[in-house]
């Protein structure tokens, strides 16, 4: 008896690894012949549009290469990513998404160092501007190559503004006047029946500083303690080794954020805000006075939305500081170490980047180029300006735009390492603070105390 | 008394229908949300009739992602791992209620074992096995186990198959049928209701499964509708909340038809393995 | 003969006993292994003895997770009981049209919980969703933040739970109509009041569909993982950071398959004990009349 149930366990046992055998060959399914390059992009409509006709593109100027656009679905970028590199099926090309940036990437040694590629172009390289460069490169060598950038300002309804006589915004980045008491005085002017839900109006909608960049208007940051993000080796490659969330401007800036919603009550709660998107982007249902977005993503929305109303941007306000360093979202495409076929990944990304591949990237991503200088940028301008309601000059919007790309600093979730961490622990905690349920040193304590834990580990 | 006994049922009764308006107001909300344009939606008070109707909240929806695709993936996923289930859950099944062996009763603990055991305590070695075997993004983590039996399955057929008289199996014997002849010719077609009960349970719960899919499916064209639905992003930086809750309803259409279709089953299967 | 009984016997029984070894057996031992290592799949795993365990109990959001899991598995089972027994003993009730009523609350039971997250996500919109509309419209006030404010999350997530007590009555349901008519009439009889006989006979004679609810409820809740990954993320302020999506985010997420592995080691036997506990203890209160178990 006993004999046939060790019989029975051992063959079906074997019969189970048998199967498994048999069935593993059939399964890898790297056929190599043609080549095949994977090119993993964000999550985002507009986004995919652009990466299958770049890769249609791409494939008839290639024959016998095929490029497969995969995208992250309902998870994160990131984990998405690590997901696909643990199960052996790393794309050729992916970017830095969601707090998956070059550290982690470089840390995990899963890029390749794109210098050499980059040098052996008939410009060197030269068409990438020294802002992204910087950016991009860890110890001198350059493992990405940019293909999105969005600069922080504010966008604001000119109606709006003329309705309740509020003088508008400049448009310079140097005027001192624009800083954040003027900011929040318009905010409060702007602001009239928020208990409406159909007609009410909110002055200002804060967004990127609630991840604590914020601070830097005070001239601090969560990782130094010197002062502004400059000082912050976490943003050039140093592994994070110390951190600072509760150094007096973080408390302040927070507490100034907060008391937006809780004391002022200028700026619609996270929840609210969330049921006003219902309708589309909350700004461009005209409830809202200014928001504060990053970049290009904007003016997509905007020709999504198409305004019924006027509305311009401004720059980035002045803190107490005397600064006024917004963050600044910029995107970089990598290639995978263990990729296959890396020169004709670099020629994708080319393509993509600064090819025929740009120039959809205006028609179908709606997204600016990051090549400022170039004949694709221009050409990004001339849509935005095919926008309903824009009201200023296209001096006046370039004086804007391209003052945020020189002013501002990487988002710091794109350039530290282990950032989704970091950065769920802040959202995670903070939630009490928006909420005026917590004092901003109370919130900060915790993610100070939460974040050395990381450190240990 | 008989008047009090009146009152009282009077009163269970309307209790009933004020809850059963409580729960089958959520559901109706989302089918009227879908039917209605975003402005609507936000309307202070809401409204449960859409005015105008429109069906735009599907048209668009459908066009953010293929959810026609999704629809076959789940079906597929859904259908290949119940038939295996069912198979190789009533061999099992068969063998616990009607055969003699030592070490049935130890084995059946162990059968047991497996509905204490929660998901997430085997999902990361089973990952890692699988990844071993190339079976990332690919549907096999989430139909082979079913061909290797699932233990609510075996035990509803073991419930069933024991409700059989003995007498039954022992004149088939006597006229010389093979063990396999009794489970084939004799079990399985006396068993066709907890066939089909097996069936429609684990088709339910597979495509309804979201964790699994979750953690094995990569690639957005393989996924399932669940998965879609969680992934939907849209075009316009908004929450179209008519879109949202009309992919919402299509996804819970075939789950709620089976349901419909087939009461008579899933009532029966539970009633049948709380016994 | 007999001997051709038992190899057709297990025969029968090959594909569950390999998926029961190589499916459970191993991923237990596997995932035993893993709990001792420090893995993170993108490099080999490196044998750490036990201080996964030790950090894990030295880490404040491990025990805060617990916590968190500990309420709603304790307010979604008490829920299911109580209201589930309610339902069941109303709809036990012989009136036209209750086949249709039974249905009515089994009906959420049969939604994709996906499906389910994204309506209730939509129900708890604060001021524009149903739920606070309602609050304001009749009773005049105004609603919390629900899904965004910390203390309101997870009471959403256990009133969302309440709107799938179908399982448990179905089960109760079940459980009344096998209990034999003249029990009652013999209380009738001796002039027993309704509540006694509710109290005396009917609660008795469930119990061992209270037993089952119990566990199966208790497993459920434990278990608990879309809504808080998709209605959620655990937050805010970590306020519904349930079980499985900590050891999901470990493992997944963060890649730390090694501390993933000893949270799910740690759930495992939380489990373990609890249902041996209350199989324990049931001796005392079952009443065994039918369960075969």
């Amino acid at each position: 008896m006993r004999k046939i149930a060790k019989l029975s366990i051992a063959v079906s046992t074997g019969l189970a690894s048998l199967g498994a055998l048999s069935l593993a060959p059939v399964l890898s399914t790297h056929a190599t012949q043609p080549v095949t390059l994977t090119w993993m992009v964000p999550e985002d409509p507009l986004i995919d549009t652009w990466a299958k006709a770049v890769a249609k593109g791409f494939e008839k100027a290639h024959p016998g290469v095929t490029v497969k656009v995969l995208t992250p679905g309902s998870t994160a970028y990131g984990q998405k990513l690590l997901t696909l590199v643990a199960a052996g099926q790393t794309p050729d090309v992916f970017t830095d998404w969601g707090n998956t940036g070059i550290f982690t990437l470089v840390h995990h040694n899963l890029v390749l160092n794109l210098s050499p590629y980059v040098k052996s172009l008939p410009d060197h390289g030269a068409h990438i501007p020294e802002v992204y460069r910087k950016e991009f490169s860890i110890n001198g060598q350059l493992f990405g190559i940019p293909w999105n950038s969005n600069p922080t300002f504010i966008v604001y309804n000119v109606d709006l503004f003329k309705k309740y006589h509020v003088p508008l915004p400049p448009t310079s980045w140097n005027d001192k006047h624009w800083n954040l008491n003027t900011l929040l005085e318009d905010a409060k002017r702007l602001t009239h029946n928020t208990s409406d839900p159909k007609n009410g109006t909110y002055g200002l909608v804060m967004q990127s500083g609630s991840d604590g960049s914020l601070a830097w208007l005070w001239g601090a940051d969560p990782f130094n303690n010197k002062g502004g993000p400059e000082y912050s080796r976490a943003y050039h490659g140093a592994p994070i080794s110390a951190t600072y969330a509760t150094r007096k401007g973080m408390v302040q800036a927070m507490a100034w954020l907060a008391d937006l919603t809780t004391k002022y009550k200028v700026s619609p709660s996270q929840g609210v805000l969330n049921a006003m998107s219902t309708l589309g982007n909350p700004f461009f249902t005209g409830r809202i006075g200014m928001v504060e977005v990053a970049g290009g993503w904007l003016m997509r929305q905007a020709a999504v939305a198409e305004p019924k109303f006027h509305w311009a941007i401004a720059p980035f306000p002045y803190g107490p500081a005397g600064v006024n360093t917004g963050q600044r979202e910029d995107n970089a495409f990598y290639i995978a170490k263990s990729s296959k076929n890396p020169e004709l990944a670099f020629r994708l990304i080319e393509y993509a980047t600064t090819g025929e591949g740009a120039e959809e990237f205006v028609q179908f991503a709606k997204g600016n180029p990051p090549y400022t200088g170039n004949k694709y940028f221009r050409q990004w301008e001339n849509a935005v300006f095919q926008i309903p309601g824009i009201s200023m000059t296209k001096s006046q919007f370039a004086q804007v735009f391209l003052g945020g790309i020189q002013h501002d600093y990487p988002d710091p979730g794109n350039i530290i390492d282990n950032a989704t961490d970091f950065g769920n622990t802040f959202t995670q905690l903070m939630a009490n603070v928006w909420l005026g349920k917590q004092s901003a040193a109370q919130g900060l304590a915790a993610v100070q105390s939460a974040w050395q834990k990381y450190l240990q580990h | 008394m008989i008047r009090a006994h009146r009152v009282r049922a009077l009163s269970g009764f309307s209790v009933l229908i004020f809850g059963a308006i409580v729960f089958i107001f959520p559901a109706l909300w989302m089918i009227s949300a879908s039917l209605q344009d975003n402005s609507q939606i936000l309307r202070f008070p809401p409204s449960l009739w859409p005015h105008p109707f429109t069906i735009e909240g599907y048209v668009d929806g459908f066009n953010v992602l293929p959810f026609g695709r999704y629809f076959v993936n789940t079906f597929v996923i859904a259908a290949g791992s119940s038939i295996g289930g069912v198979i190789s859950s009533s061999l099992a099944g068969f063998a616990f209620a009607k055969l003699r062996a030592k070490g049935k009763d130890v084995l059946f603990l162990c059968v047991l074992s497996g509905l204490m055991i929660p998901y997430a305590v085997i999902m990361i070695p089973q990952y890692l096995l699988f990844k071993e075997l190339n079976w990332i993004n690919t549907y096999y983590p989430l139909i082979v186990p079913a061909w290797l039996g699932l233990p609510f399955l075996i035990f509803l057929f073991r419930q069933f198959f024991a409700g059989i008289p003995n007498e039954v199996f022992e004149a088939a014997r006597i006229d010389g049928c093979g063990y396999l002849g009794l489970y084939g010719r004799i079990g399985v077609p006396l068993a066709m209701p907890a066939v089909a009960t097996a069936f429609l349970f684990h088709f339910q719960a597979s495509w309804n499964d979201f964790l699994a899919p979750l953690i094995y499916i990569n690639d957005n064209a393989k996924y399932t509708l669940s998965l879609g639905l969680a992934a939907f992003t849209s075009t316009c930086d908004c929450t179209p909340w008519n879109q949202l809750m009309a992919v919402s309803a299509t996804v819970s259409v075939i789950p709620v038809m089976v349901f419909f279709g087939a009461q008579k089953y899933i009532l029966q299967g539970i009633t049948l393995s709380t016994k | 003969m007999r001997k051709v009984e038992i190899i057709w016997f297990y025969l029968f029984i090959t594909p569950w006993l390999v998926g029961f070894l190589a499916l459970t057996v191993y991923p237990m031992i596997a995932s035993a292994y893993y709990s001792l290592t420090d893995y993170s799949v993108l490099s080999p795993p490196r044998w750490v003895g036990f201080s996964n365990y030790v950090e894990l109990f030295h880490d404040p959001l491990f025990w805060h997770s617990v916590y968190v899991t500990a309420i709603y598995a304790v307010c979604t089972v008490f829920i299911h009981l109580t209201l589930g027994l309610f339902a069941a003993l109303l709809l036990n009730l012989r009136v036209p049209g209750m086949r249709l009523l039974r249905t009515v609350y089994y009906l959420p039971n049969v939604l994709p919980v996906a499906s389910a997250s994204m309506l209730w996500i939509f129900l708890f919109l604060p001021k524009y969703g149903l739920i606070d509309s309602i609050l304001h419209q009749v009773l005049g006030v105004d609603g919390p933040e629900w899904l965004s404010d910390p203390n309101w999350a997870l009471p959403a997530l256990i009133i969302m739970s309440a709107w799938s007590i179908g399982s448990a009555m179905i089960i109760f349901l079940a459980g009344l109509q096998s209990i034999p008519a003249e029990l009652y009439e013999a209380a009738e009889i001796d002039g027993a009041s309704s509540f006694s006989k509710l109290f005396r006979i009917t609660i008795p004679m469930l119990t061992p569909q209270i037993l089952l609810n119990l566990i199966l409820g208790l497993i459920g809740a434990l278990q608990t993982f879309v809504q808080a990954y998709m209605m959620t993320q655990g937050g805010p302020d970590y306020s519904t950071y349930l079980y499985s999506l900590y050891i999901y985010q470990n493992a997944f997420q963060s890649f730390h398959m090694g501390m993933a592995s000893a949270q799910a080691w740690v759930l495992f036997v939380v489990v373990l004990s609890l249902t041996a506990v209350i199989f324990k203890t049931s001796a005392r209160w079952v009443y065994y009349g039918g369960l075969d178990f």
